[in-house]
């Protein structure tokens, strides 16, 4: 077989009903015989089947084909697939072409006629380039059994244990003072009522003390270069004022700190804490941090340091500075998960006007046990609500905020209710528009709270407001709604609001987006390869995410979440080598003129300069075959394989 | 001299004492109002929800009579106005077919209605945001005051046209009143609905709402109301009169701001309103 001499083959997919009703693929089929070259062509229901793949390889066999086209769908949904069939029956797998006849044909286009016309096109253009192909290799490159985790909350802290026991070494950066993220302000968790204390601190431990995990708390991850398996993350610790080797965390600062009319950000402003701070009891590390805005010593120049007095260890360092650290990783698990909704905007709901109106943040650290009342569920004034509501979908299911569902608020709001029941005897009202439950024991949760007596009306509200009705309601809030069901408006006097805010995502999520090149939706959550067959990777080869930084989620899926991209990146490190692409550039030294343009362009510095020839040179194994030298080469000297001029030009010359 | 092209509406004239108090306060801060030759009815809410073409021609007729004269924004001193031209601007910005459509009717008048559609403001955000500070130098200290006033925005003047929490609870006019003496009281009634139109057919439903509003100025400590709408003034003004054994007086907002600056309660109409207005001296300090 000579494979100067094409002879081509040429597939048409129908696509069960995605492509047949809609292009003439017979016709398409037939025409593609009377193009040069071509020496068999056929048409088939679903050409990815394994008949399917079969037929090519049978054909590639009996009639010696040393080509392939397959008109059918995206090249990113089967390509792969298409070339391993062509590699088994002993072709290169690079002798093989793709023509999108589905996405850029059938799904798009009205008109039956032109779609064939459309798919004719592209299938001329797809012959006309295989022709040019040349025969490639692909690499196996040496990979870095390490892991870099994004985030250390519930989803980072799960990916890091599991990749961590299978062996690999684990950098989990978290920006605040601790790890334990959202999870570790609540007190119960639904549906099972269990205590998020009780199994989140475990894990929280053996986090901290696992051998194969290094913590970088109060730290950012502010740079990342390199390519799947060979990446170098810039971690910036921020300094803490502390020094973590010496520091006992006895608490002795926090008790002497003068300065302790702070609002607690982990207490939601509820409670306050001290300058010298750690944010919970059961923080990791237990090493506090000295908020540099707050302490009289950094941010007023006063002579204080009571902190520093007190302690036995010596560890307080008023003159530490931030650090970076560098790190080579073989790849990175994103988990930074989510905020709340801010419902000051919504100003019809009174929050930050009225007291009495929390957040569920603010709410579940109120009933919290080491929250500021203790878990008690009580009034800023100390009495006991006996009349609670609690709205649904602020933020959330609302065009002028955000579309989207969270999916965990209608859960945590019968939660609440659950809780209000049990320790206060107080009525509890649910405004909601759609109550959402679908997860395991979910529905049999919202059945036990309507048993329970929580009253659930079908209706957004309208406004919270201070303005009563009656007298004996003066200082009360009234909640206005509509009951949807009952087509009735009603003013509900209640004590206690709680607006039920939404997830959206972490700030600094598009800073981390253009730093790791990962994609973001349009609400700002970052993007999966493939909906359902790739819901942990990214379009970026060894990043994985896990939790909330991809869509709302509750703790059982993003625990599910984090063990499958951890998963992910055991497979993907496991052999110790990852294979890469092919397709890589090509500096031709004859018609090199030392421009050195290329240098900066290639983001992967696979490009070197060679003074004594004056040319660049390509470094094969760092190439990742982007293309960007070849885009911006004065000369045309650099060139990507499998994209030559010569194979593109071709194409378009057939197509148009 | 800032000057805007005027659009009164159908109220202005018969306003108890609208037009004196912005007269006064148009003398007193260097701004010319100039009044649109041949103005028309705006088609406040009936127009637009019986019949859309009619009801942009209208407001239509109205930006191409501000073309025509050079203006680039027009001032209302109505929410009803305001909110009516607004809804039209939008909608024909959003859609050129419309813009069109009212072009060629108006065509047929001897009008022309180019693309830069006139601003829309109300009299309010003129003295917001265009001569504040004039307004500030000008407060004497030695200005009437009338104790502690309440403001009402009534429901068309900030919804949907701001978002953020100046919508629900706008506190525009209070920023402005404190930045020149006026004592503002901070309450939950600001864009409560009066009524509007409804208050004469369907009194009984709208007396209710009527006395929510008043009620709750009262529980915060408001001796007065301020509104910025001659539909305001009037259903929350007449609405007390024959229930309320100590109704609250209501003003429009350029009286206050007047008093404050020192202009003579008659000069600024107050004597028109339904329940009196008494105003002190405050005393020197």
């Amino acid at each position: 077989m000579n494979p100067s001499d094409p002879k081509i083959g040429v597939y048409v997919c129908h696509c069960g009903m995605n492509i047949a009703p809609k292009v003439d693929v017979e016709k398409v089929a037939g025409f593609a015989g009377t193009l040069n070259h071509v020496a068999v062509t056929r048409d088939y229901k679903f050409m990815c089947s394994n008949p399917g793949q079969e037929m090519i390889i049978a054909d590639i066999k009996n009639h010696g084909l040393n080509r392939v086209v397959v008109a059918s769908c995206s090249p990113r949904m089967h390509e792969p697939t298409f070339r391993k069939a062509c590699q088994s029956a002993g072709i290169n797998p690079h002798y093989f072409q793709m023509a999108n006849i589905r996405e850029h044909v059938s799904w798009v286009t009205q008109d039956s006629q032109q779609a064939t016309i459309k798919a004719m096109d592209l299938v001329k253009g797809a012959v006309a380039r295989v022709v040019n192909h040349r025969p490639l290799e692909s690499r196996e490159v040496k990979v870095e059994k390490v892991v870099l985790v994004v985030g250390g909350g519930i989803a980072g802290m799960q990916a890091a244990i599991t990749a961590a026991d299978a062996g690999y070494k684990i950098y989990l950066v978290e920006r605040e003072p601790s790890i334990g993220g959202h999870m570790a302000k609540f007190d119960k968790t639904f549906p099972t009522l269990d205590c998020a204390a009780c199994i989140m601190t475990p894990k929280m431990v053996v986090v901290d003390q696992h051998p194969g995990i290094t913590i970088y708390t109060y730290s950012e991850v502010t740079g990342i270069s390199g390519f799947v398996g060979n990446y170098t993350a810039t971690i910036r610790k921020k300094p803490r004022y502390v020094i973590e080797d010496r520091c006992t965390g006895c608490g002795t600062c926090m008790e002497k700190c003068p300065s302790r009319k702070i609002p607690s950000e982990f207490n939601e402003g509820l409670g306050n804490r001290t300058a010298i701070y750690s944010p919970f009891p059961q923080a990791v590390p237990k090493t506090p941090v000295i908020d540099p805005d707050t302490c009289r010593v950094l941010a007023l120049n006063k002579r204080c340091g009571a902190c520093a007095k007190f302690c036995e260890a010596d560890a307080i360092d008023f003159d530490q500075q931030s650090e970076n650290i560098e790190i080579s990783v073989g790849s990175v698990i994103v988990a930074t998960g989510f905020q709340a909704f801010d419902p000051t905007p919504l100003a019809s709901y009174g929050y930050g006007i009225y007291p009495e109106v929390y957040t569920s943040l603010a709410f579940e650290r109120l009933n919290n046990a080491t929250g500021p009342t203790a878990g008690a569920i009580t009034m800023q004034d100390g009495r006991v609500p006996a009349r609670v509501a609690i709205i649904h979908c602020v933020g959330s299911r609302d065009t002028r905020h955000h579309t989207y569902c969270s999916r965990v608020c209608c859960m945590y709001s019968m939660k609440f209710a659950h809780l209000i029941r049990e320790k206060t005897g107080a009525e509890v009202w649910e405004f909601y528009i759609d109550v959402r439950s679908p997860g395991k024991l979910y529905e049999e949760f919202y059945n036990r709270v309507q048993e329970e007596g929580v009253h659930f009306v079908r209706g957004r509200v309208a406004e919270v407001t201070d303005i009563a009705e009656r007298e004996a309601d003066q200082g009360r809030l009234t909640v206005v709604a509509e009951n949807t069901l009952t087509r009735k408006t009603m003013r509900l006097p209640v004590d206690m609001v709680i607006l039920s805010v939404g997830l959206e995502p972490a700030t600094g999520a598009k800073e981390l987006s253009r730093l790791l090149n990962i994609s973001m939706d349009g609400d700002g959550w970052f993007t999966e390869l493939h909906a359902k067959l790739a819901p942990v990777a990214t379009a970026t080869g060894g990043i994985f995410l896990a939790g909330c930084c991809q869509g709302p989620k509750d703790i059982p899926d993003t625990v599910a979440q984090a063990s499958a991209a951890a998963g992910e990146v055991i497979a993907l490190l496991a052999r110790g080598t990852v294979t890469t692409r092919a397709e890589i550039s090509h500096i031709d030294p004859d018609l090199c003129s030392g421009c050195r343009l290329c240098l900066n362009t290639c983001i992967y510095s696979a490009i070197t300069f060679d003074e004594g020839l004056n040319v660049a040179q390509v470094n094969e194994a760092l190439c990742q075959g982007c293309g960007a030298c070849s885009a911006i080469c004065p000369s045309s000297s650099a060139s990507v394989d499998h994209f030559t001029d010569r194979q593109v030009m071709d194409e378009l010359e057939a197509i148009l | 001299m800032t000057v805007y092209a005027f659009f009164p509406g159908c109220a202005y004239q018969s306003a108890a004492g609208y037009r004196e108090s912005v007269d006064a306060l148009n003398a007193r801060l260097d701004i010319q109002l100039q009044e649109l030759d041949d103005w028309n009815c705006c088609g406040a809410t009936a127009a637009f929800s019986l019949d859309e073409p009619d009801g942009l021609a209208l407001c239509g007729r109205l930006f191409a009579l501000a073309q025509k004269e050079g203006f680039s924004r027009i001032v209302t001193v109505c929410n009803a106005c305001y909110t009516t031209l607004l809804k039209a601007r939008k909608r024909m910005e959003k859609d050129p077919q419309k813009l069109a459509a009212v072009a060629h009717t108006l065509a047929d008048q001897g009008l022309e209605l180019a693309d830069s559609l006139p601003d829309v403001r109300h009299y309010l955000d003129v003295l917001v945001a265009d001569v504040s500070d004039v307004l500030e130098k000008a407060a004497a200290d030695n200005g009437d005051t009338a104790g502690a006033v309440a403001v009402y925005y009534g429901c068309q003047y900030t919804r949907p046209w701001i978002s953020g929490p100046d919508a629900q609870r706008p506190r525009m006019l209070e920023r402005l009143f404190t930045k020149i003496g006026i004592h503002a009281v901070d309450h939950s009634a600001g864009t409560l609905c009066c009524g509007a139109s409804h208050a004469v057919p369907y009194a009984d439903a709208c007396g209710p709402m009527i006395r929510r509003i008043v009620r709750e100025i009262r529980n915060k400590g408001g001796g007065i109301i301020t509104t910025i709408c001659p539909m305001c003034q009037f259903n929350l003004d007449a609405g007390q009169t024959d229930r309320q054994t100590d109704p609250l007086p209501v003003t429009y907002f350029t009286q206050i701001i007047g008093l404050a600056l020192g202009i003579a309660p008659k000069d600024l109409g107050l004597n028109k309103l339904l329940i009196p207005l008494r105003t002190e001296k405050k005393k020197a300090s």
